[in-house]
């Protein structure tokens, strides 16, 4: 096999990295991946006139992707002075390539919040007072060459065991919000 | 001359090194860098919502700046809550926070000393959230250690005379300055 001389494995391999440069440059990959660690923030507002009041909600959140699935985290979910600590136990998320697509986080749901007064599926999520578990899926949109995404709870926000599709309308209640790599 | 130094390296392969380097430092992922301690000078700005129904809501904004150093102090900082009247709070003494190495979670806590009144003096501060108060926020860091997201902890508010703080969740972010 004749060999290759070194002017011709230098332009071969600078082709291949200006390739890849321009390609990054305009975002021209089959489809974002967001493989890492992520800390995020969704706040969001609701009121009912039959409790009288209005009030702001956030989550605050912290999880792991990894070979496109969610493999760990932390969701700490504040309602009106309640916060409810959520483990993640799994998810999963799909992007198209212009870096629009869905995210879902499975969680576990405690009995009550961080001061036991609260109880956390019936009153945090509208759910049967013993459910153990949900998931939120979240519309979300990639940026900054992949560090960042913004997020809007999905029409069918909770889904689970004990979410109907009422409670599962729950978009516009937990409102929208970002995530950065950490 | 004889260059007694270095034995001379391959431009193909110096070539291939310096190619591949380059490719890894334009393409790579940013480290997992939570261990990092949140020191330095941060600019915050966070809000919240809270009204009756039917009534008025209406959104509550603080803004910060906060002073930290590696030893999980917060050593000087303002806190302006902005909820029609404006109270410029000061960081107190023993302000903390700390921050979990395994996932970049922590808590940040602030004593507050009390303006005796608002900016335009009008209104009294103490009624906010009542004398020599800490409010305490959770918090998770992005981007290396050079953000956080923060929201407050349940309870947010603790006082001298009250433990039962439950206040509407104060969210936002933290840049470094």
């Amino acid at each position: 096999m004749k060999k290759m001389n070194l002017k011709t494995f230098a332009s071969i391999l600078a082709t291949s990295v200006l390739t890849l440069i321009i390609a990054r440059a305009d975002g021209a990959f089959a489809a974002p991946t967001l493989a890492g660690n992520w800390g995020c923030l969704t706040t969001g507002v609701f009121g009912d006139v039959a409790d009288g009041i209005n009030f702001s909600l956030a989550q605050l959140m912290q999880f792991t992707i990894s070979a496109n699935k969610v493999t760990s985290g932390v969701v700490r979910y504040h309602i009106s002075g309640q916060l409810c600590v959520l483990p993640v136990t799994g998810g999963t998320y799909n992007l198209n390539t212009s870096g629009v697509g869905k995210l879902s986080i499975a969680l576990t749901i405690p009995a009550l919040d961080v001061d036991g007064d609260f109880p956390c599926a019936a009153d945090g999520f509208g759910l049967g007072e013993d459910v153990e578990s949900v998931t939120e899926t979240f519309d979300i949109v990639v940026a900054d060459q992949q560090t960042q995404f913004g997020m809007v709870g999905a029409d069918d926000f909770l889904s689970g065991p004990g979410a109907s599709e009422a409670n599962g309308d729950f978009s516009s209640i937990i409102g929208s919000g970002r995530c950065v790599k950490q | 001359m004889t260059n007694l130094c270095c034995p001379r390296k391959s431009p193909r392969r110096t070539f291939a090194a310096l190619a591949i380097t380059t490719f890894l430092a334009f393409y790579a992922s940013p480290l997992f860098a939570v261990t990092q301690q949140l020191v330095g000078k941060w600019a915050c700005v966070g809000q919240g919502a809270f009204g009756f129904n039917p009534g008025t809501l209406a959104t509550i904004n603080e803004a910060l700046q906060l002073a930290t150093d590696s030893l999980g102090n917060v050593n000087s900082g303002t806190l302006i809550y902005a909820g029609a009247e404006n109270c410029d709070f000061t960081v107190a003494k023993g302000s903390t926070y700390n921050v979990n190495a395994s996932n970049g979670t922590g808590v940040i806590d602030l004593n507050l000393n009390v303006p005796e009144t608002d900016e335009d003096s009008d209104f009294d501060c103490d009624s906010i959230f009542g004398a020599s108060p800490t409010v305490e926020s959770d918090i998770v860091l992005v981007n290396g250690a050079q953000q956080f997201f923060f929201t407050g902890a349940d309870p947010y508010v603790t006082t001298e005379e009250n433990d039962a703080g439950d206040f509407v969740p104060i969210s936002g972010k933290c840049v470094k300055q």
